[in-house]
């Protein structure tokens, strides 16, 4: 039996060794030498972020990469095709017009919920996933998990409401609590309309709620109640976007474009060195940390200053 | 009185209706204006607790951006001015202004305040939206814990300019209800005031002597009654008022007629032709003009009266008295102006004298050829007659008369039936003794100058006292004294009889005491007129004076004449309030007349007078012997006894005794004696 556990194994990792080899062979053969941003969209934020992905690469070491931006549409009639291009659609929109288009591009999405980029695959099993990549807005489950504990030493069990887009991630979300010693509290909703009940049964059993993003659960027209729900069991949420925290979480932990912009150009420079690959998607490096100090106030949490919880983190992670 | 009966009813139908369109209007403006205002509060505090509830959430969250939402939601209420959040700590997070201030409501002045409401943001207090979520089920636990709070401003503006209104149109409903109840009751009380006031008004000219006003009966049900009865009232009251007008008219000028006239024969009497003669008198010194003015005497009226009654000599006066009329012309007046004294004024002769004298002279024929029958007996009478010129030179009205008077006293004195023209006192021949003659008998009261005397009444038995008749004499101018039966007819003529009485009474009873003393008689005995014995007071003076003299009354008598006593009733009375004193009365010259023995019979006399100077032959078998004897007879079996007077022959007083008669008084006895005589003697 042990015997079998083990030739299965290495015959599983014999098999990713092959993979790996063919990828490198086949994907970057040609070497790359060009990055396409693709934006669905012009607003000032994605401005931003291709000029500081470019502002980036330009500065980047080693040989020159072409680097270029077009609009999804501008994508899609296009057919110069160059062999060492790489495609780097900005946003959800970009990622899922990327995607519609099934070009035989390696393609690095950025500015992504996980939770997007999971659903294109799954609507989309014909896409090679060593060539379709991305760089995640959410935070890595252990990061938040850590932050729980800084944040409130005294309060040991988390509630997690989950949506039918969310409830994939409560086994890595789960497991990532647990291993900081946490209790999970889970409760699932399948329409708006049972979310309230959801959220009050979960904070029966819970000392703090970790918001995790899902189109039915948090969205503009419920987050405001659910915040107020909440306020009244006098429990804190733990958003995962600056918006969560205008609109009344306590904290969160979320990645400003500018940072993932930052952290994408720096992929995109690793991927041209090959000091790093398509393969697995990339949860986000740089971080912020946001407090709604009346929140705080009005729940009567003390908590320790905004810099002080992050560079304990970064201080965390970097020993990792 | 009309206006204030309208103004009542007025006030009666409007009075209610307008205290009750003011108050229901007043009440339904009030109620409606706390409506507003409540309204107004129920929307401030509504707005409040909204946004208290809204604001929960962002509040607790510090989202401001939700915060100003909620706000701006809230101020979008019609009366919402301003939205103010604050939190725990009372700092504003949120203020919302509304840019509300209309020209409208500058203009007004006095800038109405905005109401404030506020309303805490509580932690829990509400769920509207969860429970949109929930099924019910809110968390039991629920901390109540202040977030802060919210400060509402409402203005009054709107509801101000709303109440403005409400009170407007309350008061022009009220005004309009008093308006139309104003003009019906105008109505109304116009109907129930006009007949009354109509009434009213015909009440007044009637007590203003307008019997003959009537009112139109136009009304319905108790007015119209009130309208019929009162014309029905108003007309049965100018019927009897007219009725009783000229039962006053007729009574009016049947007074009027007898005062002026005569009721025995129907002609002028005294005091109207007093009246015709002033005019007479005057429209002769004034115009000229010529009357004449004559006094008729009848001469021997006296006899028929006597002897055959009153009744006789009323028929004899009312026979002459249209004889004579039968001589006159229409335009002359003929009165009677005492017993048997009738004047004549004939107006406007040319030549009064001769025309006058002519129709005298003729009157004084048809006087003398006239013959009165009573009881188959036959009288035959004369006039003498005075007469006078009124011309423009007569001095008075009672010169006049005092002429008339003197012509008619000369021509009786004359020799009786004739006529005399009154020519002046010097033309007359003599001095004319009975004009003066009521003057001096007032002189002489005022002068004490008339004569007291006396003649003894002698008892012709030892048995019974003696006594003395007092009486007066006038003295005249001459020396001797006046005719005393003259000087008592002008007495009784010019209503002097009763002073010459008290006067008589009064001295005879202050020298009762000399008499007693004189004589040796025990009573006196004084006349009395007629005239005295009727007026008023005359027995209580007699009492008084009794006693002021202190005499005995019972040795008072008192003589009246067969005719002085004229009213039994009175008479009688007077002489039972002095015989109850004690006083007795005495009936002079009994058996001159009729009349005399139905008042012995009538009258409680004590003693009888029997004048017997006309029996010339007394002797006791004589037929003037036998009737003084039966008269004596018929007084002493009533009681009384009997005096014999004027017995002024020897022979006829020795045959008095025989003849059954108490006393005998005259010369024949003893003559008159003036008082001074007897207090000498």
């Amino acid at each position: 039996m042990g015997r079998s556990i083990y030739s299965a194994l290495r015959g599983c990792l014999k098999a990713a060794l092959i993979g790996l080899l063919a990828l490198q062979c086949g994907l970057l053969s040609a070497q790359l030498t060009q990055v396409t941003l693709v934006l669905s969209e012009d607003t000032e934020v994605h401005r931003q972020v291709v000029a500081t992905i470019q502002g980036i690469l330009e500065q980047g070491p080693g040989p020159r990469l072409a680097s270029r931006t077009l609009t999804l549409k501008d994508l899609a009639t296009r057919s110069d095709r160059n062999a060492g291009e790489l495609l780097v659609p900005i946003g959800t929109a970009a990622a899922q017009g990327v995607a519609a288009l099934d070009l035989p591009i390696p393609i690095l999405n950025t500015l992504i919920p996980k939770q997007v980029y999971e659903k294109i695959l799954q609507g989309q099993p014909a896409l090679d996933a060593r060539r379709f990549s991305a760089l995640f807005l959410d935070q890595p489950p252990r990061r938040q998990a850590r932050l729980v504990r800084l944040a409130f030493p005294d309060r040991l069990r988390v509630g997690l409401l989950l949506g039918p887009d969310s409830q994939n991630f409560q086994p890595a979300i789960a497991a990532a609590l647990r291993a900081q010693g946490l209790q999970v509290a889970v409760e699932k909703s399948a329409s708006t309309e049972e979310l309230a009940p959801a959220l009050n049964r979960l904070l029966g059993h819970s000392d703090l709620l970790l918001a995790v993003p899902d189109p039915l659960v948090y969205n503009r027209n419920t987050l405001a109640n659910l915040l107020l729900i909440t306020f009244r069991s006098q429990k804190p949420v733990l958003g995962y976007s600056e918006a969560n925290v205008r609109a009344g979480a306590l904290l969160a932990l979320y990645t400003s474009p500018a940072q993932a912009a930052r952290q994408t150009a720096e992929l995109i420079l690793a991927l041209a060195s090959g000091r790093a690959s398509l393969g697995t998607p990339y949860y986000p490096k740089y971080f912020e940390l946001a407090i709604n100090e009346t929140v705080a106030r009005s729940l009567a949490i003390s908590l320790p200053q905004e810099a002080v919880l992050k560079a304990r983190l970064e201080a965390m992670e970097s020993a990792d | 009185m009309d206006a204030s009966l309208h103004a009542r009813l007025l006030a009666l139908a409007l009075g209610p209706t307008a205290v009750l369109s003011v108050v229901m209007a007043a009440y339904f403006t009030d109620a409606r204006i706390d409506e507003l205002d409540q309204a107004l509060r129920e929307e401030g505090r509504t707005a409040a607790r909204q946004v208290a509830q809204a604001a929960e959430y962002a509040v607790f969250a510090g989202n401001l951006d939700f915060l100003r939402r909620v706000a701006d939601a809230a101020a979008q209420s019609q009366n919402v001015r301003v939205v103010t959040v604050f939190d725990r700590d009372n700092h504003e997070l949120v203020r919302h202004a509304v840019a509300a201030a209309e020209a409208s409501t500058e203009a007004s002045g006095s800038r109405l305040q905005n109401l404030r409401f506020t309303a805490p943001i509580v932690l829990g207090q509400s769920l509207p939206l969860a429970q949109d979520m929930l099924t019910g089920e809110a968390p039991a636990d629920v901390p109540g814990k202040v977030l802060g709070k919210v400060l509402v401003e409402v203005s009054q503006e709107a509801t101000a300019a709303r109440k403005r209104q409400l009170l407007v149109s309350g008061l022009s409903i009220a005004l309009i209800a008093l308006a139309v109840s104003g003009f019906a009751a105008l109505r109304l009380a116009r109907r129930v005031t006009r007949p009354i006031l109509g009434l009213v008004t015909a009440v007044e000219r009637m007590a203003l002597g307008q019997l003959g006003v009537r009112v139109p009966e136009v009304s319905r049900g108790e007015l119209q009654k009130l309208e019929s009865g009162f014309n029905s009232m108003a007309g049965a009251l100018e019927s009897v008022h007219r009725d009783m007008q000229k039962k006053i008219d007729e009574a009016t000028a049947l007074l009027s007629h007898q005062a002026r006239h005569d009721t025995l024969t129907g002609l002028v009497n005294r005091r109207e032709f007093d009246v015709r003669l002033a005019r007479c008198f005057a429209s002769a010194r004034q115009h000229g003009a010529r009357h004449l003015l004559c006094f008729i005497d009848l001469d021997r009226f006296k006899i028929v009266n006597d002897s055959c009654g009153h009744a006789a000599g009323d028929e004899l006066l009312r026979q002459v008295s249209s004889l004579l009329k039968g001589r006159l012309r229409d335009r002359d007046t003929l009165a009677r102006v005492g017993g048997d004294e009738f004047a004549v004024l004939l107006e406007n002769y040319a030549d009064p004298i001769n025309h006058g004298v002519d129709t005298a002279e003729a009157m004084r024929k048809a006087v003398e050829e006239y013959r009165f029958f009573w009881n188959g007996k036959q009288f035959s009478i004369g006039a003498s007659i005075g007469v006078t010129a009124i011309t423009a030179d007569s001095e008075s009205v009672a010169a006049l008369l005092e002429q008339a008077d003197a012509a008619c006293y000369e021509a009786k004195s004359g020799g009786r039936n004739r006529v005399i023209l009154y020519r002046g006192s010097a033309a007359a021949g003599k001095p004319a003794p009975l004009p003066g003659l009521p003057a001096q008998i007032e002189q002489a009261l005022a002068q004490n100058t008339f004569q007291l005397c006396a003649q003894p009444i002698a008892a012709l038995r030892d048995s019974i006292p003696s006594g003395w008749e007092i009486f007066v004499r006038l003295p005249g101018p001459g020396g001797g004294n006046l005719p005393a039966d003259e000087v008592f007819v002008a007495a009784e003529r010019y209503g002097l009889m009763p002073a010459v009485d008290r006067w008589v009474i009064s001295h005879a009873l202050a020298n009762f005491g000399q008499l007693q003393s004189a004589g040796g008689a025990r009573f006196c005995s004084i006349n009395l007129g007629g005239a005295s014995v009727a007026e008023t007071g005359m027995a209580e003076f007699i009492a008084e004076t009794i006693a002021a003299h202190d005499v005995d009354p019972a040795l008072v008598y008192f003589e009246l004449k067969e005719g002085a006593a004229g009213n039994l009733l009175t008479a009688r009375a007077f002489m039972q309030t002095l015989k109850a004193l004690g006083c007795r009365f005495m009936l002079d010259d009994f058996g001159a007349g009729v009349a005399a023995f139905t008042q012995l019979k009538q009258l409680p006399w004590d003693v009888v007078k029997i004048d017997a100077s006309a029996m010339a032959d007394l002797a006791p078998d004589s037929v003037d012997g036998q009737m003084l004897a039966s008269l004596a007879g018929i007084a002493r079996s009533l009681g009384m006894v009997s005096v014999a007077e004027r017995v002024e022959s020897r022979q006829v007083l020795e045959c008095l005794p025989s003849l059954g008669v108490d006393y005998a008084q005259g010369e024949a006895v003893q003559p008159v004696l003036r008082f001074d005589q007897i207090a000498a003697a």
